[in-house]
């Protein structure tokens, strides 16, 4: 495979499953801080 | 008024939402759109339309769904009773979609019969295309040469309509358990035929094709609308689906970051569905010594010649990988049939009042009635027709009005402040400017370039009388439909809308 196709497989990897990552990371955040402070899941 | 069904939790209303929007386009379109379109170049914009556009749109969506707590036509109807009719020209597109979207589930319940012989009818691309076209097609030349109702087809139509009519009258709750399996399979589903093709000869060369970036392709105007129309065509935006979603959760729900994740989740299935493509089509064309630029295709093209012809070149397990794309097809078609059934079936409990059985089991008779046209000769061609009419014009153009109803009728800043009560990320000025005049100049830009195109010559070389009657008589139709009901309005409608109406005036 050529180098400049891998690299952009592995960009689109970082940027599609970075981005769903980072969002799942702040609702998991978010949902640890309302458990902490109502002890309820959101 | 009834107590609305609300689903069981958030995790589970992104996973509806996420069943919904990975449909059949992220397997067959996205590969062929992004090797067209500059190759792995096509990730920079493909990228930035899901910033500036397919989160933008979906937040919308959700958002509408959330404070009316109904479907689109009292979503529109309660930010002014005009706009009712857009809500329902959305609602009964996506009742259009379903009807030939299960024909084409139709057509891989039948593969699904046929994957034991696969070896004699996948010998090559000339003879998986006839299998396709004559054996379980049976197409004549014409739209207009019906020739007769096939009953394979005919019967492959009856098994998906029975299969998500049981999934939605089953309520809210059973749905939940069953997106639980339904989401994750395919995923599971595409990695093990990614990690089939990876470790093929010639792996290679398909993925070089996919991704070796054609940077001059970003100077291309064309490029860009691509990769926005990409991105909006396989979010399932402008169904009033995602609307009809977010209605069924608690109004202090956290939109932006569900959008986020569904968009997100929506893209990246894309993506791998790519590698997994593109790796077993680079080596068919290496066993086979075409070049990858000749059997790249999309569309039924894509999934029911060339992929069938593919799979059936691999030199182990072939009838165990065909099953696997064949189920993958149907699952991530089928989550997204239920959830535009589930679409037009809420629209019409929120407007009569009726029960979840009553009106599921109307439009899915009436809907199957509707079908029927599709398991004739001309079948192919009608489905073909009745698509890019409905995608091109009606879905942007109620994607387009909600863009100039939230953004500027309604006020982004009213609609920002109300989101971000509950939101993980908040929105601003920037999502305002997207959907008050990013997103809808590009959606305007994309639906004039296919009218355009419309005048120069008739879509797909059809006779002009066949364009006129199931193409333009589709939308006349829906277009009148649509004012029918938005002028008839029931006690239910105006008791919900008032509500609404209320709720927002005091700030609730």
């Amino acid at each position: 495979m050529e180098a400049k196709a891998i690299i952009m497989a592995i960009i689109g990897f970082f940027l599609l499953f970075g981005g769903l990552a980072f969002s799942i990371g702040i609702a998991w955040y978010h949902n640890k801080i309302s458990i902490k402070n109502n002890g309820k899941n959101n | 008024m009834k107590e609305r069904d609300q689903w069981q939790n958030r995790s589970v209303f992104i996973m509806a939402a996420i069943g919904s929007a990975i449909g059949l386009g992220n397997m067959w379109r996205f590969p062929y759109i992004a090797a067209q379109n500059g190759g792995g170049a096509f990730m920079v914009p493909y990228f930035i339309a899901l910033i500036t556009a397919g989160i933008p749109i979906m937040i919308l969506e959700y958002g509408l769904g959330l404070r009316s707590q109904g479907s689109a036509n009292i979503a529109l109807g309660s930010i002014n009773k005009h706009l009712r009719f857009i809500g329902w020209f959305a609602i009964l597109g996506a009742c259009g979609i379903n009807i030939y979207y299960c024909m084409v589930m139709g057509w891989t319940w039948n593969f699904l019969f046929h994957i034991g012989d696969i070896s004699q009818w996948a010998v090559d691309v000339n003879s998986s295309k006839a299998h396709f076209f004559s054996d379980i097609l049976n197409t004549s030349k014409g739209p207009w040469e019906f020739v007769k109702i096939h009953y394979n087809l005919l019967l492959g139509l009856f098994a998906t309509w029975v299969t998500i009519w049981l999934i939605i009258i089953s309520g809210l709750k059973q749905i939940g358990k069953i997106l639980l399996f339904m989401v994750p399979f395919p995923v599971i589903l595409v990695l093990i035929l990614l990690v089939r093709g990876l470790t093929l000869e010639g792996a290679n060369v398909g993925l070089n094709y996919y991704l070796s970036p054609d940077w001059s392709k970003l100077a291309d105007p064309q490029v860009w609308l691509a990769a926005y129309g990409q991105i909006f065509f396989s979010l399932s935006v402008g169904f009033g689906t995602m609307i009809a979603y977010a209605s069924f959760m608690p109004k202090d729900t956290e939109l932006p970051n569900s959008a986020a994740i569904t968009s997100f989740s929506n893209c990246a299935f894309s993506f791998l569905s790519g590698l997994a493509v593109f790796s077993i089509l680079g080596y068919f064309a290496v066993a086979t010594n075409i070049p990858i630029e000749s059997i790249s295709d999309s569309g039924p093209g894509l999934a029911f010649v060339v992929y069938p012809a593919a799979l059936a070149k691999l030199p182990l397990w072939i009838k165990f990988f065909a099953l696997l794309f064949f189920l993958t097809l149907l699952i991530v078609g089928i989550d997204s049939a239920f959830s535009l059934l589930e679409t037009v079936s809420a629209a019409l409990r929120d407007k009569f009042g009726s029960s979840r059985f009553k009106s599921t089991t109307i439009v899915a008779v009436i809907s199957f009635i509707l079908g029927i046209p599709l398991a004739t000769s001309a079948g192919i061609y009608l489905l073909d027709i009745i698509d890019h009419f409905i995608m091109s014009y009606v879905i942007t153009t109620v994607a387009i009005l909600e863009c100039i109803v939230v953004g500027w009728l309604l006020g982004s800043k009213i609609f920002c402040a109300e989101v971000n009560l509950n939101a993980e990320i908040r929105i601003g000025p920037s999502f305002s400017f997207m959907i008050k005049y990013l997103t809808p100049i590009i959606l305007f830009s994309i639906m004039t370039m296919s009218f355009l195109k419309e005048i120069e010559k008739p879509y797909n070389g059809y006779p002009f009388s066949a364009i006129l009657i199931f193409g333009v008589g589709s939308l006349l139709i829906l277009l009148i439909l649509s004012m029918i009901l938005a002028n008839n309005k029931t006690e239910n409608e105006e008791k919900q809308e008032a509500l609404i109406k209320d709720e927002t005036e005091k700030g609730v």
